[in-house]
């Protein structure tokens, strides 16, 4: 059954995340990576990578004519690392922080050359503003924008029309 | 019995008593110890996920004694990676859940907050 670009997008940035749980070149030793069900019945715990797809944009300044014509979008992801520091740890959470979004950029960005094509199936791929999760839900972190954008039929969004 | 003493007898007796409202779960710490314990789960209330808006998390308010032996002392909870294993719903298998904040705490009872 054919899938939908973006979800062929999504599903590439979550093979990048998962290839570091284990790698020891990375600095932070990721536990695990999630895209959350409706109900997110999962648990944050420590190193922990969570994938979120946010509201899709329109880009119509880079559709293309045709029949049917080819549609252009700008997904959003919002890639959330979560810390949670034991109150034994003596370390700066800056400094965890700042290594943890060091890795995620690095898995991102690999292969380094064609990084922001995801496969072939994005036009272009672009970092957003870093935001830093205060501790006020009980989990510090950085969540980190990854726009993507693709073009699909459009009447067809599982067929690539870059 | 000073008043300190009945409160903590109290929580343990009393509150925390798997005849009434009370029931067994286990309480593991970030070093991997472990052991069974007694407490109040008040079960999946709602919040949001930060900045995204449109998913939610089931949150727990669990109610334990504060005791380093039938619950949790106030001074062994690490609140970066101690967890609590117990049903969703009543009924359902048995997951950890993260201990995230401490949202009141007294020398018999501890209020916790998990994920």
């Amino acid at each position: 059954m054919p899938v939908a670009v973006v979800e062929t997008i999504a599903g590439i940035i979550e093979d990048r995340l998962e290839a570091m749980i284990g790698d020891a070149t990375y600095t932070t030793d990721i536990s695990e990576v999630r895209r959350p069900t409706r109900f997110a019945s999962f648990t944050p715990i420590h190193n922990q990578i969570v994938l979120v797809q946010a509201a899709t944009e329109r880009v119509p300044i880079l559709d293309r004519p045709g029949n049917p014509p080819a549609i252009a979008y700008r997904q959003p992801f919002a890639i959330h690392c979560h810390i949670i520091q034991s109150e034994r740890d003596t370390d700066s959470i800056d400094t965890l922080l700042n290594a943890f979004h060091a890795d995620v950029v690095k898995a991102i960005c690999s292969p380094a050359s064609t990084w922001h094509n995801m496969g072939g199936n994005a036009i272009d791929s672009e970092f957003g503003t870093v935001n830093y999760v205060q501790a006020d839900g009980g989990v510090d972190g950085v969540q980190i924008p990854l726009l993507v954008t693709y073009r699909v039929s459009e009447d067809d969004p599982t067929e690539l029309r870059n | 019995m000073t008043l300190h003493d009945t409160i903590q007898a109290d929580a343990l007796s009393v509150f925390c008593n798997s005849d009434d409202f009370a029931e067994s779960i286990v309480y593991y710490r970030r070093n991997g110890r472990s052991r069974k314990i007694k407490a109040v789960v008040i079960r999946e209330s709602l919040g949001v996920m930060p900045e995204d808006g449109d998913v939610v998390y089931p949150l727990f308010e669990v109610h334990v004694a504060n005791s380093d032996t039938d619950g949790i002392a106030s001074d062994e909870l690490d609140l970066g990676g101690d967890q609590l294993e117990f049903p969703t719903r009543v009924g359902q298998p048995k997951m950890r859940r993260s201990i995230l904040k401490l949202l009141n705490h007294d020398e018999g009872m501890l209020v916790l907050e998990c994920r």
